[in-house]
């Protein structure tokens, strides 16, 4: 099973993962959001910047994505995500959304949404402070002996 | 869909499976000790961005692109840091 958190001031829900990725020869611990309305998994600036990415080197076509607060677009990366799981390393690979840095966007979290969430079986109960995933599928599972 | 080495080789490049999950250990104990210091550190870097590096603040800055700049010209390694910004406004979020 996977442990969540609720973070302590707003009690939002969060996941620890370890986002690599290898075109851009990155990788980093990262705060996920978990966002169930979010349909793809986004890094956002807070995180894209202290990891590094360097974003002439992404993408230059960029999607539109649909929020809230409008549109904004966000180049596409090959991303292999990890997530502890006990003592084994469940891992997703996906196209990560890398949207540009904006004064709107510098200071969100990166999201954690549907192409990965799916696959979780998912308890969220702020009260009894319980945040936790159960895997129904992964691209790989790793032992920590392996 | 996936070009590049397979999930198997990054893991191996991280350090491998025992590693990463090493490192799952210290990320966590690195937020928690940003969480402990949370108000007193909000007080003393209002709308801030700090580095919190061995848990303490190593560089604070207006601006997170300074904030690295600086932490890369003091050799503080990001990944062994935690980089918040310190709030002092409620913001609520609907993504």
């Amino acid at each position: 099973m996977i442990s969540g958190t609720f973070d302590p001031t707003y009690r939002r829900p969060y996941v620890r993962g370890r986002l690599a990725l290898p075109g851009l020869h990155l990788d980093d611990y990262i705060y996920f959001l978990v966002d169930t309305g979010a349909d793809t998994t986004t890094i956002y600036p807070r995180d894209a910047l202290r990891m590094g990415i360097d974003y002439d080197k992404l993408s230059p076509v960029e999607v539109p994505q649909y929020g809230v607060g409008g549109i904004e677009y966000a180049s596409e990366e090959h991303a292999n995500i990890f997530f502890q799981d006990g003592r084994s390393i469940r891992t997703y690979t996906i196209l990560v959304s890398v949207p540009r840095p904006t004064e709107h966007n510098i200071r969100l979290p990166s999201l954690l949404g549907q192409d990965i969430i799916q696959y979780w079986r998912m308890v969220h109960d702020k009260r009894r402070d319980r945040l936790t995933f159960t895997v129904r599928r992964a691209d790989l599972t790793l032992r920590s002996h392996q | 869909m996936a070009t590049g080495p397979s999930p198997r080789q990054v893991i191996e490049e991280m350090g491998g499976a025992k590693a990463v999950l090493a490192g799952f250990t210290e990320f966590y104990n690195r937020m928690n000790a940003l969480d402990a210091k949370r108000s007193q550190l909000t007080e003393e870097y209002p709308d801030k961005w700090i580095a919190l590096h061995n848990g303490e603040v190593s560089v604070s800055s207006d601006s997170l692109e300074e904030l690295l700049g600086e932490m890369d010209r003091l050799g503080i390694p990001r990944k062994e840091s935690i980089v918040e910004f310190m709030e002092t406004e409620r913001r609520n979020l609907v993504l």
